[in-house]
């Protein structure tokens, strides 16, 4: 209860913060119209009025808000759309690229990070650790790059980009056709933390002397490390994981969706970028940091439930 | 032989002894650094990655801009060695011109993300109290918004040059070296050889920089080192989404995201820049672990 109350200011901080960073920012959404010879400076004006831009910053930043607080993200400076529904319409989408892609690194890293340990300096060893190196230092943009030229471009299997045929009628395989690329990537990337991770922590428990207490007791090799050790090895995996997958899961992969075309919320982040749409900026910004307080939050309690030593405050 | 001489020429000795044994502790690094195959040849090769964006000027068969607008996208050449891009420019040149860019922005993010995190972490071991709750709690806003988000959310309204943008990516990733030092100074803080120095009448300032600091140094030169490839990558993924070194200066990542356009002209293009992002994070990456395991034994996992 006391680390729910510990997050409240945090949140706090991180709205005014956000909010002062935007709007105290030089050249407003409708600076450009300056230039335009056709619109003169009380159409600016009148603009900015509407927008509720002319008002003073504490009035503005208690009306967005109250307006927050009814998940009212305000209109979009860019077309005139509600902000909620250009999320609405994105986020299912990054769950979907992201959710899949996170199940598929928990199915393959789990694997690899316990054979890693179990075997160290062994082959699959140092093979699951030159991917690992591989996959943390090779920028993601570039890999979804590369598949895409070898996969779209020469060999013409897959679609470059976008998540559907247009004009198609819907089917589950025009679906899976459009993930693959960006799924693939992803994985690739990700998974060498989490293989990385799960490793080490394998390792750390494997040393203990309650697990050599399991061997000399006679508890066969397998029990020993999927009872013993991968419990408690769990701990801190499970804390990353809550680190992780909530941010990924509504912040979404910025660079791979825009890579992609994927219309989920990074791409739509990116766009609001570019186009100074400070609405969006705002909102999808605040979300990514509600998911890493709430992320760190759920990872805190996971702990105390998977490991009962520990003890709260 | 005076006592009071014989008091100096027995410090003398010890500072003596005591440099000897620096030296010893720093060569017993480097012969444990040696070991490391992976990192000596990681070393190596970013060493030859550095050198070539250093004496770019002299090396580059042509200046950055230098236009050729009678090759344009020209395929690999003897005039061209990795052809040119969409304005006639040769890549090979502008590839090791971006180099001293990427590198710069890379190793001067990290150096100030280090020098800032050690600064707010030493600050809040070893005052402790509400300075450290204050500190922390910033700290965890800091981290509460992803990077990149931070980044362009600044930069949506900033006009960012180079320096600029290399500042940013410092003040955004010093939160994990403050937290490190921060822990380093909690567990030092109430050793014996502390205690020592405090009862000698050492003062605040001097157990920090003479008793903390070089304790608690080894883990922040392993994590400033693996930042080094973080901020690189931070950098040119800025880059090439354009919010990072705006064209016509070249980075890896800016000229990533211009060879994208022509990706279906030229898509070997698109693997140039990649390479030396990849290769030069590699390096960094591994030569890393190599000093983990060098300044430290016992942290080898």
């Amino acid at each position: 209860m006391r680390r729910v109350l510990q997050s409240i200011p945090t949140l706090l901080i991180i709205m005014i913060a956000t909010f002062a960073l935007v709007h105290l920012a030089p050249g407003g959404p409708f600076a450009y119209l300056v230039l335009n010879p056709h619109i003169n400076r009380s159409e600016v004006l009148r603009l900015e009025a509407a927008y509720g831009l002319n008002l003073p910053l504490p009035i503005q930043f208690i009306h967005w808000f109250w307006a927050m607080v009814h998940l009212n993200f305000g209109i979009s400076f860019q077309g005139g759309q509600q902000v909620a529904t250009l999320i609405g319409a994105a986020l299912p989408n990054t769950l979907l690229l992201v959710g899949i892609s996170l199940c598929i690194i928990l199915l393959i890293s789990f694997p690899i990070g316990i054979l890693a340990a179990v075997k160290q300096y062994s082959v699959a060893d140092y093979t699951a650790t030159i991917l690992s190196f591989g996959g943390i230092s090779i920028p993601d943009f570039w890999l979804g790059l590369m598949l895409m030229i070898v996969f779209s471009i020469s060999l013409n299997w897959l679609p470059a980009g976008g998540m559907l045929t247009i004009g198609a009628p819907f089917s589950i395989w025009d679906r899976i056709r459009y993930l693959i690329l960006p799924v693939t990537t992803y994985v690739l990337v990700n998974q060498a933390y989490f293989s990385r991770y799960i490793r080490s922590s394998m390792l750390e428990v494997v040393r203990q002397d309650y697990i050599r207490t399991a061997r000399s007791k006679g508890v066969r090799e397998r029990v020993v490390i999927y009872k013993h050790a991968l419990r408690n090895a769990m701990i801190p995996v499970a804390t990353i994981f809550g680190l992780t997958i909530l941010p990924s899961l509504v912040g979404g992969a910025v660079i791979l969706e825009t890579v992609f075309a994927w219309p989920g919320m990074g791409r739509l982040y990116y766009q609001s970028a570019v186009s100074r749409d400070y609405p969006t900026i705002l909102a999808i910004t605040l979300i990514a940091a509600f998911a890493v307080i709430l992320g760190n939050l759920l990872a805190d309690l996971s702990y105390g439930l998977l490991d009962p030593r520990v003890q709260y405050d | 032989m005076s006592a009071v001489q014989r008091e100096a020429l027995e410090a003398d000795r010890r500072a003596e002894a005591e440099l000897l044994a620096y030296e010893t502790e720093w060569q017993a690094v480097w012969r444990r650094f040696r070991r490391h195959r992976m990192a000596l040849v990681a070393a190596v090769v970013l060493s030859l990655i550095a050198l070539s964006a250093i004496f770019a000027p002299l090396i580059a068969p042509y200046p950055p801009d230098h236009l050729d607008l009678s090759a344009i996208l020209a395929s690999p050449s003897a005039a061209h060695p990795l052809g040119t891009d969409q304005l006639g420019r040769d890549v090979l040149s502008r590839l090791l011109y971006a180099g001293r860019v990427s590198l710069a922005v890379g190793v001067s993010a990290a150096f100030i993300a280090m020098v800032l995190g050690t600064l707010v972490g030493s600050i809040s071991g070893y005052l402790g109290g509400v300075t450290d709750t204050l500190l922390m709690r910033f700290v965890d806003v800091m981290l509460s918004v992803p990077t990149l988000f931070l980044i362009i959310d600044a930069e949506s309204f900033f006009q960012v040059n180079a320096v600029m943008l290399t500042a940013l990516i410092g003040f955004t990733s010093w939160m994990g070296v403050s937290r490190l030092v921060r822990g380093q100074f909690l567990a030092l803080k109430s050793r014996e050889f502390v205690e020592a120095a405090r009862a000698e009448g050492a003062r605040g300032w001097r157990i920090v920089t003479h008793h903390l600091l070089p304790n608690a140094l080894a883990p922040v030169i392993v994590n400033g080192t693996l930042s080094v490839g973080v901020a690189i990558i931070t950098e040119s993924a800025l880059s090439f989404l354009g919010f990072g070194i705006q064209p016509p200066t070249a980075s890896w990542g800016n000229m990533l995201s211009q060879f994208q356009n022509v990706i279906y002209q030229q898509p070997t293009l698109v693997l140039y820049p990649g390479i030396m992002i990849f290769l030069t994070v590699l390096c960094v990456n591994l030569i890393g672990d190599g000093l983990r395991d060098a300044l430290d034994p016992r942290l080898r996992i």
